[in-house]
């Protein structure tokens, strides 16, 4: 039976079901009220009643629900089950003091990840709370599978110091990513790689057309950091950093009938083409950031996770330098700002966001994966990760959000923006804004408490619509490390 | 972590079939609404519109718990499945249901609650005075608390510091503290609740504040403490100080506390809110279907008594002196200190009007996009000492909600909500004085504005529930000369009158009556509002022991308020005319 047959089936049986209720229904309700024959209760009875009164007979179609009825019992008594097993013998409990000292402050514990796409992922956590004192805090961790197939990270805090003012943090980490996103350079629009029109010879890099590929990558970075933060809306960090990156993996390039794989990077574009490839980079990275934050929740009742008033101003500039004979170097800069609106009671907010980053430095010696990019969850929402990269990229982006209930809210966006070969283009773009690039949607992000928890959002631009999640705040902005 | 998928035409399908389902899900959750008061036509037609008879009996006053049992099993109260299945497990089994409105089961024949394990009628049924609310505790005939004071444990439970005690009587204790972010809020709430929820008839503890010093206080040295995973440790002085660093102390270097006496009996676990427990063979009636359960959303709405769930509710197994390992279980309310708007009233100004997971507001506010104003949005907020989110503009008898759904309150029906209301108008300024005068508000006009407050919402609750349901109460009826005189108290007039002339004035009830068999009788007339309404020269019907339904239809400013039906007969014995029933229509 074809599908539209079976709907057709089940819409007149539905149809069907409904006639023969409501005539039964009908003939309940036309029953005159005549003194039920029906034996009265017992004569103790605290009632009182000798003859009860006529009731309308139910509905037999409420026969119809018990199909659903068992099916949603069947499911849900074993959850609740569970749980009572669970609680009654404090399972929660008994997991936190295998894995945590009973201070609570030093763990060691698994971790899985699941993400639609990509294999499942395990690892392993070793965290210190109170390190060196209050807040200082150690966290060391390691994963397979998933986004990277093997990462290593660590990270440590130090306690604030200085009245509060100061903090410094070290991390470092490794890992072998196997599908970092590529499209191409610049603001091309994407082809499909099986268009007939489309030349079946590598693109360049900086070529008429965009095309979704992957490269597999290995990266080790280190970095320190020291943020300043005197309690004001001022707030300023510097940081060095070091990073190792190496491309390409042989194995990936071809599948498994032998032939080239056109969806990678070092099949479909000609690498020669992306600057740091052949020889990988290391490079040394300085940066400093200085930024203004007033954002502010208004009343008690709304989330510090989700602020209803202010700004947030940050500036940063950088510089790169290739070591271990790299041919490395540009200058990194940027500004991000954004503007939160109360419109009403402190949670209904429109959020204004103004971003442009750039490198300036000799196209052969900024790489391709250090180039501003946008695409993905938080930048450009509504195209693919990493969809856009360039020597500048602009954004604009208006949000609104709104309360659904105390720990949900909703929210609807527009994104504009556009990556440009320099600076100088700014003002072209602008007069061009047809070139813009732009996606919206809406999601819904859980708050608990004072503390972000995650956004499911819905994004759709001309390149189609992506469900995306989020573990992180769209006002939260990248660490320095994040940037490269 | 972030990720990207791209979706297609079916899971845009899939996605907008789940939303629909959310809001599917949402209408369950819909404001517990009492049915609609529809007004039915005057009685013109040749036959009563109601089948039901009375036995020509007296009128039962307390329910049959003769039946003994041995200590039931304790009923554990856990959390996590608790709110799974008040929020999606039981609750969608209950939304695919058949099972339609009904009234509540346990009431007599004049649609009271019977005395029982579980209520007791006080407030109107008997006098009781200010001076007996301001006292309880000591109406049991106990003995004040007296000093020093052992600690013998923790509080088990909640989320409020505590300690167990045993006075100098060896008398045992709870001992609980307001936070010190907030003091005197919780302890406050506590007794304003225990003294009138008391008042009007349900079972509480006896709760009173006390002032003590640090040195008031020694430790037994088998007390005790659970850890985390419930295990019975010793408890140390170290616990102990503990807990008092989480308390705020008195200037005069004292602690306020609240003392509630452990309750007679053996604690057995809060009683479901669906169902009857198994092994108390006097628990026959499903929760569900109890009035006074039902009923408590009256109260709990008045007082905002937001924390509804199994463990606000206990139940201890009494043994009889007189049969050993034989006794009775009895049914408490317990823990009122989130009461009055306290319940996270600094982070939350929704308490009170929403579920804390509340799917119906949730997808309004959803599908609105933020533009529908949700009813609790820019709700006063008293700055006064002890005082949380209380008050009475926005307060809304109906759309009132408790933080977690409870499934007596979706019984819930207008016919509960005339009988609660009834009770809760006999409550006077001066019982709500007294009460609050006992919760020792630091700062008078925390206790003034909590009275008026209280006051105030009182009177919301009964112009609601009172003129959607005939009210009428207390009839009595009488005969003389082969004229029978039927008189009946008007809750209306007696407690809205005054407020509100109009009404009372306006006020009109129309008075036919019917045989047994419900054939008209000749009889009709028109009586004037007044607090006490006596009809007179009815004639009772000849035959069926002169059983006659008293048709009472009222219309208030014009607007006519459902019927009333009284039913009257004469006693075999004397052949006097008296009730055996009446039926609020």
């Amino acid at each position: 039976m074809s599908t539209s047959n079976l709907l057709r089936n089940v819409s007149a049986g539905l149809l069907l079901g409904a006639l023969v209720a409501s005539s039964f229904s009908a003939r309940a309700r036309a029953a005159p009220p005549e003194p039920a024959p029906a034996p009265g209760p017992a004569d103790d009875d605290v009632s009182g009643v000798l003859l009860p009164e006529v009731e309308p007979s139910p509905s037999p179609a409420r026969h119809l629900l018990f199909v659903p009825r068992l099916a949603v019992t069947m499911v849900t008594v074993p959850v609740a089950r569970g749980l009572t097993i669970v609680e009654e013998h404090h399972l929660h409990e008994r997991l936190i003091d295998l894995f945590f000292d009973d201070t609570r402050t030093f763990g060691i514990y698994p971790t899985v990840a699941l993400e639609t796409r990509l294999t499942p992922g395990v690892g392993m956590r070793l965290v210190h709370k109170n390190l060196f004192g209050q807040g200082g805090r150690l966290r060391v961790g390691g994963d397979y599978g998933g986004e990277s197939r093997f990462r290593l990270e660590g990270g440590l805090t130090s306690p604030a110091i200085a009245a509060g003012m100061l903090r410094g943090r070290l991390t470092g980490g490794w890992q072998r990513q196997p599908s970092a996103a590529f499209f191409g350079i610049g603001n091309q629009s994407l082809v499909s790689t099986s268009d007939a029109t489309i030349p079946t010879i590598p693109f360049t890099a900086r070529g008429p057309f965009a095309a979704s590929t992957h490269f597999a990558q290995r990266v080790a970075h280190a970095e320190l950091a020291v943020e300043i933060d005197p309690n004001g809306p001022l707030f300023a960090a510097v940081s060095a950093a070091y990073f190792k990156r190496d491309f390409g993996d042989d194995g990936a390039a071809v599948g498994a009938d032998g032939a080239p794989r056109g969806d990678r990077t070092e099949v479909r574009f000609d690498t020669a083409s992306l600057a740091g490839w052949r020889q990988g980079t290391e490079i040394a990275y300085s940066e400093a950031q200085l930024g203004w934050n007033t954002l502010t929740a208004v009343t008690p009742y709304v989330s510090e996770a989700a602020p209803s008033t202010g700004t947030k101003v940050v500036a940063f500039a950088g510089v790169a330098r290739g070591i271990g004979g790299a041919d490395v170097g540009y200058t990194r800069y940027g500004v991000d700002g954004f503007r939160y609106f109360d419109l009403y009671h402190g949670d209904r907010v429109l959020i204004l966001r103004g971003r442009l980053e750039g490198v300036v430095g000799s196209e052969e010696r900024i790489p391709f994966t250090d180039l501003p990019r946008l695409g993905g969850p938080v930048l450009l929402r509504g195209y693919d990760r990493d969809r856009f990269r360039d020597r500048v990229a602009v954004l604009g982006s208006m949000e609104y959000r709104y309360p659904v209930s105390r720990q949900l809210g909703g929210f609807l966006f527009i994104d504009a923006g556009r990556v440009l070969p320099g600076l100088q283009d700014v003002g072209s773009a602008v007069r061009a804004p047809r070139q813009l690039r732009a996606g919206g949607g809406g999601g819904l992000e859980v708050l608990q408490g004072d503390v972000f928890r995650l956004r499911g959002q819905v994004a759709g631009s001309p390149e189609g619509f992506f469900f995306q999640l989020a573990l992180e705040p769209v006002y939260r902005l990248p660490t320095h490390h994040q940037r490269i | 972590m972030k990720t990207n998928q791209r979706i297609g035409l079916q899971s845009s399908l899939t996605i907008v079939a789940g939303a629909i389902g959310f809001v599917a899900w949402g209408l369950p959750g819909a404001p517990v609404t009492p049915a609609e008061a529809k007004v039915p036509p005057p009685p013109q037609s040749s036959r009563l519109d109601s089948a039901l008879r009375f036995r020509n009996a007296a009128v039962i006053a307390a329910a049959d718990e003769r039946q003994q049992c041995s200590l039931p099993a304790t009923r554990p109260f856990n959390r996590l499945p608790f709110f799974f299945d008040a929020y999606v497990g039981r609750r969608s089994v209950r939304a695919l249901t058949s099972n339609p409105a009904g009234r509540a089961s346990n009431v007599n024949a004049l649609d009271e609650v019977p005395d029982s394990s579980w209520f007791e009628n006080r407030v109107g049924v008997r006098e009781v005075s200010p001076e007996e609310v301001r006292r309880y505790p000591r109406a049991a005939g106990l003995a004040a608390p007296k000093r020093p004071f052992v600690v013998v444990g923790m509080k088990v439970g909640g989320v409020s510091p505590g300690i167990r005690i045993r006075d100098a009587n060896g008398v045992g204790y709870l001992l609980k503290f307001d936070r010190p972010d907030d003091p005197d809020s919780e302890t406050a709430a506590d007794v304003v609740l225990q003294r009138l929820l008391w008042m009007v008839g349900y079972h509480t503890p006896e709760d009173t504040i006390i002032h003590f010093r640090r040195q008031d206080l020694t430790m037994d040295a088998k007390a005790k403490r659970k850890d985390l995973q419930g295990r019975s440790q010793p408890m140390t002085t170290a616990d102990l100080e503990g807990v008092f660093a989480k308390v705020g102390r008195r200037p005069d270097g004292s602690y306020r506390g609240l003392l509630s006496r452990l309750l007679d009996g053996v604690p057995v676990g809060g009683y479901s809110q669906e169902g009857t427990r198994s092994d108390d063979p006097n628990d026959t009636v499903p929760h569900q279907e109890r009035r006074e359960i039902r009923g408590t959303r009256v109260f709990f709405s008045w007082l905002n008594q937001v924390d509804v769930k199994e463990d606000n509710c206990l139940d201890t197994w009494v043994e009889d002196a007189s049969t050993p390992g034989r006794g009775h279980v009895r049914h408490q309310l317990v823990d009122f200190g989130n009461a009055l708007g306290v319940f996270d009233w600094k982070v939350d100004e929704s308490v009170g009007f929403a579920n804390l997971m509340d799917a119906h507001y949730g997808v309004h506010s959803l599908v609105s996009f933020g533009l529908w104003k949700r009813p609790w949005e820019g709700r006063p907020v008293s700055k006064l000492r002890g005082v949380g989110n209380l008050d009475s503009g926005r307060f809304d008898p109906v759309g009132w909600r408790p933080q977690y759904p409870w499934v007596p309150f979706n019984r819930f029906d207008r016919f509960d909500g005339v009988w609660g209301a009834r009770i809760l108008m006999r409550v006077t300024p001066a019982h709500i004085e007294a009460a609050v005068a006992e919760a020792q508000y630091e700062d008078p006009r925390s206790a003034a504005y909590v009275t008026q407050t209280l006051l105030e919402r009182q009177r919301k609750i009964g112009r609601y529930y009172l003129t959607e349901t005939s009210a009428l109460e207390s009839f009595s009826v009488s005969e003389v000369a082969g004229k029978a005189r039927v008189c009946f108290d008007d809750p209306v007039v007696a407690h809205l009158g005054a407020g509100e002339p109009l009404l009372a004035s306006s006020t009109r009830h129309y008075v036919t009556t019917w045989d047994f068999a419900g054939r008209p009788l000749p009889f009709r007339a028109q009586e004037a509002g007044a607090a006490r309404v006596c009809v007179d020269g009815l004639t009772a019907a000849p035959d069926a022991n002169g059983y006659t339904i008293v048709d009472i239809a009222t219309s208030r400013a014009g607007t006519p308020t459902n019927r009333l039906l009284l039913h009257v007969a004469r006693d075999p014995a004397s052949q006097a005319l008296r009730v055996v029933g009446l039926r609020r229509l």
